[in-house]
C-alpha cells in the first residue's frame, strides 16, 4: 500500500501555503508544476516540509528531475517504501 | 542635463509634478489611514511593553507595537510562507494606498510603474526562526524563502510583483533619513518618465533578536513607562522608543493623475534634499539646517511660507539641541509650529518619515496640526513653538519634514497643498511661479 499519495501531498502543500493547495487533484498529476502555478521555490518549500514530516531525503539534483506532482509523489513513495 | 525616457518628448516641469494621490498607513496607534489619523489627533499612543517578555512587570522593553494585525485576513495564503511580518505590513499598506488612490495597476503600463521604499532592518523574525531550524534540525529544514525574506529589498520586490509594477524600483537605506530619500527618489523616477510610483517605508523587527538589536544601537530609552519613555525636546529626554509600521504613498505625475481623473490629490512632493554631517571632530556645523534650506529652495518656498515643521525628534539631549538650533536659525525664535506625532508611535526608522509625510498631507487636508504628546517640561532656552498635548487648528499649505539617520544622514522634504501646486501653464517651473 502506498505510504505517500496525492492526499498526503495535498496536506503538505496546504500546510505550506496556508490552506491554498491550488488545483491539485487527479487531473493535475501529470501537469508540470509550472503549469499548475508553482514556481521553483514553492516546489523546494514543499520538499523542505516533506523532509520535516517524513523520514525521507531528496537531493537538489533529484528534485530537479521531478517536474510533475505524479512524478514527485511516486518518487517520495518509493523512497519511503525502501526505507520502511 | 535632462534625462528623458526613450521615445518620450522632453517633459515640462509642471507636467512631471509629483503629486500624492493615495495613502496607506500601518501604525502602532492605528491600522489604516483614518484610524491612525483620528487616534493621532486624539493623542492616543501605540507605545507598549513587548508582549510575552519574561522580565519583571515594568521592566519589559517598550516598543511602538501594532496590535491585531492578522496578515491572513489581507493577503493570499501563498504569500505568507515567503514573507516576514515587515513585508506583510508593507504589502497591506500598499494595497490600501492603491485603493485610496483609485489607480488600477492592471490598466497602467507595467514599465511605467515603479516601487521605491526604505527599510533599515529587514525581516528579523523570519530569519530568527529559520536560523534556529538550521542549528537545531539542519540545513535541509530551513525554508527556501529565507533566501530573500530577510532582505531590506523584500518590501519593494514583493510590492512590485503583487501589482505588476516592473518599472524602475529601488530601496534606499539611511536609517530614519532613508524614508525621505525614498520619497525624493520616487519624484526622480517620475521626472525620468515614470507615471506612478508606490513609495514610502515600513519597518518591523521586534522578535527577541530584533529587540536586542535595537537596544544595542545605544539610542533607545531605558524607561519602562510608556508615557515617559520618549520625550523629545524635554528635560527628561533619554533616548527614543523604536516602533514598527510606516506608510506607503501613491505618487503620480500631475498629468497622469488628471488623465485618470484621480479622486483626490493630497499635495505635491515639491522639495527634497539630503546631506551628510561633517566627520566627528570637525568644527563644521551639522548638516540639518542646510538640508532644510536646500529642500525649501528646491520647492521654491521661503521660511516665511512654511506652516509647520515635522521634527526628527531624536530625544537625545545633544541631537535635540542641534535640531532646535537648526529650526531657530532658519525660522527665528518660535517662528514656526513644530510637531512630533512620532511620540505616539516611536521612531519607525525608514517608516517614520513616510508616516510624517502622510501626517503633513492630512494636516493640509484637515487644517490641523497633530500634537506632540507627553512633553511637559521643554528644555528651557530652546525657542521652538512645539505643538504640545493637543492638536492645533491651522491652515497648512507648506510643510517641512525633517529626518536624521544614525551616522550622519540628513534629509528634508517639502510638501505643498494642492492650491499651491503647479496650476500654471505647462513648462513654467513651480520654483519660478511662487515668486511671481
Amino acid at each position: 500500500m502506498p505510504a505517500f499519495t496525492l492526499t498526503e501531498f495535498r496536506q503538505v502543500v496546504e500546510k505550506c501555503f496556508q490552506g491554498e493547495a491550488g488545483p491539485l487533484d487527479e487531473t493535475a498529476l501529470d501537469a508540470t508544476f509550472s503549469d499548475l502555478g508553482f514556481d521553483s521555490l514553492m516546489v523546494y518549500e514543499v520538499t523542505v516540509r516533506i523532509q520535516d514530516e517524513y523520514p525521507v531525503e531528496i537531493t537538489d539534483d533529484e528534485l530537479d528531475e521531478l517536474r510533475t506532482p505524479g512524478a514527485f509523489i511516486a518518487f517520495v513513495d518509493a523512497r519511503l517504501s525502501v526505507s520502511g | 542635463m535632462t534625462i528623458t525616457a526613450p521615445g518620450t518628448a522632453p517633459a515640462a516641469a509642471a507636467t512631471r509634478t509629483a503629486v500624492v494621490t493615495g495613502i496607506g498607513v500601518v501604525a502602532p496607534n492605528g491600522l489604516g489611514t483614518e484610524e491612525w489619523w483620528s487616534a493621532t489627533l486624539r493623542g492616543e499612543s501605540g507605545i507598549r511593553p513587548v508582549p510575552d517578555h519574561s522580565t519583571r512587570p515594568g521592566q519589559a522593553p517598550l516598543i511602538g507595537l501594532i496590535p491585531g494585525f492578522e496578515a491572513a485576513d489581507h493577503l493570499p495564503g501563498r504569500l505568507l510562507p515567503q514573507t516576514d511580518r515587515v513585508t506583510r505590513l508593507a504589502l497591506v499598506a500598499s494595497d490600501w494606498a492603491l485603493a485610496d488612490s483609485g489607480a488600477d495597476p492592471a490598466a497602467l503600463p507595467e514599465y511605467g510603474m515603479g516601487v521605491v521604499t526604505s527599510n533599515a532592518t529587514g525581516g528579523f523574525e523570519f530569519t530568527h526562526r529559520e536560523i534556529r531550524k538550521l542549528w537545531t534540525q539542519g540545513p535541509q529544514h530551513v525554508s527556501v524563502y529565507e533566501s530573500f525574506a530577510w532582505f531590506y529589498a523584500a518590501n519593494t520586490g514583493q510590492i512590485s510583483i503583487r501589482h505588476g509594477m516592473r518599472g524602475p524600483s529601488n530601496v534606499l537605506i539611511a536609517e530614519q533619513a532613508g524614508g525621505l530619500d525614498a520619497l525624493g527618489h520616487a519624484r526622480r523616477v517620475l521626472r525620468k518618465g515614470g507615471e506612478l510610483v508606490l513609495t514610502g517605508g515600513v519597518e518591523s523587527a521586534f522578535d527577541p533578536w530584533g529587540v536586542v538589536s535595537h537596544i544595542a544601537g545605544g539610542r533607545v530609552s531605558r524607561s519602562g513607562h510608556p508615557d515617559r519613555a520618549y520625550l523629545p525636546f524635554d528635560t527628561g529626554a533619554s533616548g527614543h522608543v523604536p516602533g514598527e509600521g510606516g506608510a506607503i504613498l501613491v505618487v503620480e505625475t500631475a498629468t497622469a493623475a488628471a488623465e485618470r481623473d484621480a479622486g483626490q490629490v493630497y499635495g505635491e512632493i515639491a522639495g527634497y534634499a539630503a546631506t551628510f554631517d561633517p566627520p566627528p571632530g570637525s568644527s563644521a556645523p551639522p548638516g540639518l539646517a542646510r538640508t532644510a534650506r536646500l529642500a525649501m529652495a528646491d520647492a521654491g518656498v521661503t521660511p516665511e511660507d512654511v506652516d509647520v515643521v515635522f521634527a526628527d525628534a531624536a530625544a537625545l539631549p545633544a541631537l535635540d539641541a542641534a535640531e532646535a538650533a537648526a529650526i531657530e536659525e532658519i525660522f527665528g525664535p518660535y517662528g514656526v509650529p513644530v510637531t512630533a506625532p512620532k511620540t505616539m508611535t516611536g521612531r519607525l526608522a525608514g517608516g517614520g518619515p513616510a508616516l510624517d509625510t502622510a501626517a503633513a498631507l492630512l494636516a493640509v487636508r484637515d487644517s490641523v496640526l497633530p500634537p506632540t504628546v507627553n512633553v511637559e517640561r521643554p528644555v528651557p532656552g530652546r525657542r521652538i513653538d512645539l505643538v504640545r498635548g493637543e492638536p492645533r487648528e491651522a491652515r497648512v499649505e507648506v510643510a517641512l519634514i525633517l529626518a536624521r539617520g544614525h551616522h550622519g544622514f540628513n534629509s528634508a522634504l517639502v510638501v505643498l497643498a494642492p492650491n499651491r501646486m503647479a496650476a500654471a501653464p505647462a513648462g513654467v517651473p513651480a520654483a519660478v511661479r511662487h515668486h511671481t
